[in-house]
């Protein structure tokens, strides 16, 4: 079963304007329910267009983008788009709105019909699944700190429950004992609920250590697909993009380039501390 | 501490400052408690901090964006709670936030580095040579024309910058300005940054929550609770993993990496790396 299926995908900023621009151009990938995503890309290279287009903000100028096997060009399908598919953007401002934070966590359940206890079940999972405590749910949004700001707004859009869920930057400004937590309260909703999760990002580090899948975008084009290990092998086409490799990935490269042969494909910081020991053992064997 | 690049002399000077926010009736938020620092000409500081630490409320009050309810902010000698001084202290303070669009003005890149000067009531001649000297400082100058929302992230944030020191400030504060920027952008908007602190002695207060930036300061202080909780060089503070955990904080993945490494006895821990080459140096026992 697919969440995402993308066939020949084309748009184009202000058609018929001088400021006409391609943004995506023949793009074509799915994604497989349950699975975590990563779409990476510099800056300009389509990503934000192209998750705009999972719950209908923006619609394809050419080609066919299904979610969840309904063809989303429907207009009848669109509709329910919004309640399949949730969306957190970079800017959180622009996403709160109530009074409190337990009111504006508590909106979406509140819309999809919910009982007072489930809301507030669902309230309660959001805010420990983004490390956030209870003290916070009676302030208004607004006093909070920027970091704090984005984890509330996630936790609305959590709280809905959603099949897919497409985060956009989503540790950007978290600090990084939070961000952890995050992303490993992430895996295990997405776990427990068979949730999708799409995950738009700079965090090379982030991305290599959770997502199953990789999707690199360059200049609106599809650049490379594929497991994070079989994405940053492409070491040079990656660096070349303006991305960055993972930090365990740089260490083992540099270490390669100075004779120690350990592979560069470690995941984490363990595994990489693993892999030279067991090189290292081996290398003094052959010598004595 | 002392710094050898850095003069002695103080150019901001935060004394007992105090800062609340008021979040509905009768109750209130402490941001920043009896905050105390010095930050010298020339210096280039990292200030880290958790969320909700009093980094960006730090930051504001260093040009008179936010004033203490108790305390004193002085800078280069003014006092910034007197309104008086209001625009002398942001002549020498210039601030760059997170998000650029909230900064940029003009609909031509030059304009906006113009704006700054013009406002200045400076005479135009004198306006065109700063706006080339600082579109080229910041490796703008074939953008010149371009309309800013047609520049990638990391130009719109090289040219908020080039805006700012058009004012020619004494002092750069800069509140996350990476935190919105693809992997190249973020590299090179630090090789900006210590390049204007190095070779044009500008101070540079670098707002970040990222450790690996903080790594690049000459000197790094630690928010915790609205409160200066550390503050040393970066080499010294990262050998300090237990004290920055209890402040929400961690080290970052290369020194991470260097105890893991240790821990099985292949790194010598005496010095802990700032760069990639120094823990593949050691590891291969150079």
């Amino acid at each position: 079963m697919w969440a995402v299926e993308v066939n020949n995908l084309y748009f184009t900023h202000a058609t018929g304007t001088p400021f006409e621009q391609p943004a995506l151009i023949d793009i074509s990938f799915k994604i497989a329910v349950g699975q975590t995503v990563g779409i990476i890309g510099p800056t300009g290279s389509g990503k934000s267009t192209l998750i705009q287009h999972f719950n209908g903000l923006v619609s394809a100028k050419k080609g066919t983008l299904k979610i969840t096997g309904r063809d989303i060009a429907e207009k009848k399908e669109r509709k329910q788009l919004w309640s399949l598919v949730g969306m957190v953007f970079q800017y959180p401002d622009h996403q709160l709105f109530a009074e409190t934070v337990y009111e504006d966590i508590a909106f979406g359940p509140k819309n999809l019909g919910l009982d007072e206890q489930q809301i507030k079940n669902r309230v309660i999972e959001a805010l420990q699944c983004l490390a956030l405590p209870e003290s916070v749910l009676e302030l208004s949004p607004l006093t909070l700190s920027g970091g704090m700001k984005r984890r509330v707004a996630i936790a609305g859009v959590l709280a809905m429950r959603p099949q897919i869920l497409v985060l956009d930057e989503p540790t950007a400004g978290m600090e990084p004992v939070v961000k952890k937590q995050f992303l490993q309260n992430i895996k295990r909703i997405q776990n427990n609920y068979q949730m999708t999760v799409i995950l738009v990002t700079h965090e090379m580090d982030d991305v290599y250590r959770i997502a199953d899948q990789l999707i690199v975008l360059n200049q609106g084009k599809l650049m490379l697909a594929g497991t994070p290990q079989a994405v940053f092998e492409q070491a040079q086409a990656i660096i070349d993009a303006g991305l960055a490799l993972p930090l365990e990935v740089q260490i083992m490269l540099k270490l390669k380039q100075r004779k120690l042969p350990v592979r560069s494909d470690v995941i984490g910081l363990d595994e990489a501390v693993a892999e030279i020991v067991k090189v290292k053992s081996e290398k003094l064997k052959t010598k004595s | 501490m002392q710094d050898t690049k850095a003069g002695n002399e103080s150019l901001i000077e935060l004394q007992n400052v105090n800062h609340a926010y008021e979040i509905g009736y009768q109750k209130s938020i402490k941001a920043l408690s009896d905050l105390n620092l010095k930050i010298r000409m020339g210096e280039f500081i990292a200030v880290i901090g958790a969320n909700g630490s009093g980094k960006s409320t730090f930051a504001q009050h260093l040009n008179a964006l936010l004033l203490p309810d108790s305390g004193k902010v002085i800078v280069d000698g003014l006092d910034t709670a007197n309104p008086d001084n209001t625009w002398a202290v942001r002549k020498r303070v210039g601030i760059v936030f997170q998000n650029p669009d909230n900064q940029l003005v003009a609909a031509i890149a030059e304009e906006d580095v113009a704006f700054g000067p013009e406002n200045l009531g400076l005479p135009p001649v004198e306006i065109r040579q700063r706006v080339a000297y600082y579109l080229k400082l910041l490796d703008l100058t074939a953008q010149q024309k371009r309309p800013p929302h047609l520049l990638s992230g990391g130009q719109k944030q090289r040219l908020v910058i080039a805006g700012v020191l058009a004012m020619q400030p004494q002092c750069l504060v800069l509140d996350e300005p990476t935190a919105m920027l693809d992997p190249s952008g973020r590299q090179q908007l630090l090789q900006t940054i210590v390049k204007l602190n190095r070779e044009n002695r500008m101070t540079v207060v670098l707002i970040t929550h990222l450790m690996e930036e903080a790594a690049l300061a000459d000197r790094l202080v630690v928010l915790h609770q609205g409160t200066v909780a550390m503050d040393d060089t970066p080499r010294q503070i990262f050998t300090q993993k237990a004290q920055l955990e209890k402040y929400g904080l961690q080290l970052p993945g290369l020194a991470e990496m260097a105890l893991k490494l240790a821990a099985v006895g292949l790194y010598n821990q005496k010095r802990i790396p700032l760069y990639i080459d120094e823990l593949v140096d050691n590891l291969c026992g150079l």
